[in-house]
């Protein structure tokens, strides 16, 4: 269900170990089929993972691996990456092919639509002809009877050779058959070969050995599959030629665009405001209840004004909108619009010399920059994924959205909070959001031409289906999950943070806190940028995290100001604008803060993507220079 | 009468009658089921033209139009081509 805890930042690169077996009996399971069957959802189903799923193809772009205890036996479940053969082309083809092939598992689990079965079919047969233990596994059945289309699966079964079982795993129907057959399957590996082609097939095949696994896959399913409705895609069809039409695609991705930014904001403001007033009041309480305590003063200090302080600005400003951002991000994975986005900007993509599914990635970068680096994989040219990489950290992620939401609002958002001024705000946070597509077309193509050259390759994009998200469990799972990753992450990052602010702040030499004379050994270069030092200070300090840059702002203007503390956006506003800030000042933060260095774990992922420190370095380079750039010009042409 | 993949418009049927082995993508085109014999049917064409969706086995796969160089098919005529037919015969 979407990007989930277990799939961003540091857990992204999970999963490219071969697993290991515990005890002898342990029976390790491959999860094979093509991109966008149901791998990963027949593996969160059977292992209870939390694996990275969504309607479009080349989500899962290392291997998984979880545990199913069944009768007394542990499975050790291992999801492939989709692939269409395993003739590998791409760095996860491999790792599929790799776990067939080198013959680590003891079964295979085949899982194919019920939709696409024909096609699904042809890497089937590749893979029964390599691993005789396996198991087809029909998927989305449910899809399948509403579209009528019926599936004979005895017949199936007989004509392959190896038990084939129907499930509809996002229901989790058919799941304990399937245990039932791995068990059979993996108990019978010793005795009987399973699933050496019939007869039939294999003599078809050497009669004529021009006959392709295509045809086989097609005589398979002739009078196997039954289709009761003439026109079953009759729904896509429609959805498509307005979609993906040439007129009406593009502004339609923009009211999408639009309209989820609107949403997040909408959505973030009352529960913003509750928790500013509830966690501040808490801070006020806490704060009484330490001095009481037999402890030094100090502690209490740092404790409430450093740590908690930061703690609660994070919670209460920045959870909100990534809360909201993120299930509505992942009602789109889940509801096939994706590749229609990479379909739609494609043209604009080759015309940079990088490749259409970039927009994929860019997209998987709105959510989390670190997971949109790992998605480069399923660019198959080495030239366009480095390219993708690189230009993965153009486009802000979940952690930067609150910043420029908060500053838009502050700024540039006139009237009380009501419809218009959020329509301004998800407005004015779409164009930002332009910008920064826009940045990296013309990075790829700067790219392109210069240091990494080479023309447009080849390119297969699958449109799956558009399938229901289901609605409510997304959302519920996805608010939980997110919340509960940002208060990690709080913990983790904001609040050594405050305690790193408190100690800057109240550490003198000569009298002068750090904190001061940090920022003023910044203040001219960042006056050059049209900042000033406590930003830009911010701006470094939030290397781990992107969501805490305005919270050290706060606490750095808080900490040499008079205000003490601040019930709202507005009263925020008026701190900044004491310590110099103006709408210029605030322009070139955004800009900033859309092009920086990308966070610590984007920067370690980019790392292990690339293997080489050079393009590590390019990498924070590039979108740096770029907001130096950016904002040094907006500051001499304001002026 | 066969034309060439590249030259497809939306909503043309037919079936392929030969994939050259020359075609970059040969081998990618067999393991997705692009072979001879197959049916196929354009949906769409995105905006700049750099690629076509077409349903092959149940699938919607969009290529670019330069991996369809070299791909024969018969087109399957469509209902607009046989009026026009009757209309010319009509004309005598």
């Amino acid at each position: 269900m979407g990007l989930t805890s277990h799939s961003t930042g540091r857990h992204a690169m999970d999963g490219d170990e071969f697993v290991k077996k515990q005890h002898e009996t342990d029976k390790i399971i491959a999860l094979a089929g093509n991109p966008n069957v149901g791998k990963s959802t027949v593996f969160n189903a059977l292992t209870g993972g939390r694996q990275h799923t969504g309607n479009w193809p080349g989500k899962t772009v290392s291997s998984a691996h979880g545990v199913c205890r069944f009768h007394k036996t542990d499975y050790l479940i291992v999801d492939l990456p989709g692939s269409y053969s395993l003739d590998a082309r791409s760095a996860e083809e491999e790792i599929t092919r790799d776990y067939i092939m080198d013959a680590g598992a003891d079964a295979a689990v085949i899982v194919c639509d019920a939709t696409c079965l024909e096609r699904n079919l042809i890497l089937a047969l590749q893979i029964i002809r390599n691993q005789p233990a396996s198991i087809l596994c029909v998927n989305l059945m449910d899809e399948a009877k509403k579209k009528g289309i019926q599936v004979n699966l005895t017949l199936l079964s007989e004509r392959l050779g190896i038990p084939v079982v129907g499930t509809a795993a996002r229901s989790k129907k058919g799941l304990s058959e399937l245990l039932h057959t791995m068990e059979e399957v993996c108990q019978k590996e010793a005795s009987v070969p399973l699933g050496i082609l019939p007869k039939t097939l294999s003599e078809t095949a050497e009669n004529s050995p021009e006959t392709t696994d295509a045809d086989l896959a097609h005589m398979l399913c002739d009078g196997v599959l039954t289709y009761t409705k003439t026109d079953y895609d009759k729904t896509i069809r429609q959805a498509d030629r307005i979609l993906t039409s040439r007129f009406f695609g593009f502004p339609l991705m923009f009211l999408l665009l639009l309209g989820i930014f609107w949403l997040t904001i909408t959505g973030a403001n009352v529960p913003s405001e509750l928790l500013a007033t509830g966690l501040f009041w808490l801070e006020d309480v806490l704060y009484g209840f330490l001095t009481l305590l037999p402890v030094p003063a100090v502690i209490a200090e740092v404790l409430i004004h450093g740590v908690y302080r930061t703690l609660a600005w994070v919670v209460s400003v920045m959870l909100p909108p990534m809360a909201i951002f993120f299930p509505l991000f992942t009602l789109l994975e889940d509801s096939g619009y994706l590749p229609r986005i990479a379909f739609n900007m494609d043209a604009c993509f080759k015309k940079c010399r990088a490749c259409g599914k970039q927009a994929l990635t860019m997209c998987m970068g709105f959510g989390c920059n670190a997971a949109g680096v790992i998605g480069c994989r399923i660019i198959d040219s080495p030239r366009e994924r480095l390219i993708a990489i690189l230009t993965n950290a153009f486009v802000p992620c979940n952690g930067r959205f609150p910043t420029l939401i908060a500053l838009i609002t502050m700024f540039f958002v006139t009237g009380a909070a009501g419809f218009f001024a959020s329509f301004q705000a998800a407005l004015l946070l779409a164009l930002v959001i332009l910008l920064g597509i826009l940045a990296t077309m013309l990075v790829s193509y700067l790219l392109s031409v210069t240091i990494l050259k080479g023309m447009p390759s080849s390119f297969l994009l699958e449109l799956p289906p558009y399938r229901r998200p289901q609605i409510g469990k997304v959302l519920v799972r996805s608010v939980f999950d997110r919340t509960l990753f940002v208060l990690g992450r709080a913990a983790a990052v904001a609040a050594p943070a405050g305690l790193l602010l408190w100690i800057l702040a109240n550490v003198s030499i000569d009298g002068i806190p750090l904190l001061h004379i940090l920022s003023e050994f910044l203040d001219p270069f960042a006056g050059l940028m049209g900042l000033d030092g406590v930003i830009l200070l911010a701006f470094l300090l939030g290397f781990p995290a992107n969501e805490i840059v305005v919270p050290i702002i706060v606490m750095c203007y808080m900490s040499s100001g008079t205000l003490t503390e601040y019930e709202n956006l507005a009263e925020l506003k008026l701190l900044f604008v004491q310590n110099g800030w103006t709408i210029k000042t605030a322009v070139c933060t955004m800009l900033f803060m859309l092009f920086h260095f990308p966070c610590s774990t984007t920067c370690i992922t980019i790392y292990k993507e690339t293997k080489k420190l050079r393009y590590t370095l390019l990498a924070i380079l590039l979108p740096t220079a770029v907001g130096i750039l950016c904002c040094m010009l907006v500051n001499v042409i304001w002026n | 009468m066969k034309a060439y993949l590249n030259n497809i418009k939306v909503g043309d049927r037919g079936t392929i009658a030969e994939v050259s082995a020359d075609n970059h993508i040969y081998k990618r085109l067999t393991d997705i089921g692009l072979t001879k014999g197959t049916e196929i049917e354009c949906l769409q064409i995105n905006a700049g033209r750099s690629l076509a969706v077409l349903l092959v086995r149940g699938a919607r796969l969009a290529f670019r139009f330069e991996d369809l160089t070299d791909i024969l098919y018969t087109p399957e005529p469509n209902k607009y081509s046989m009026k026009s037919e009757v209309v010319l015969l009509g004309t005598d």
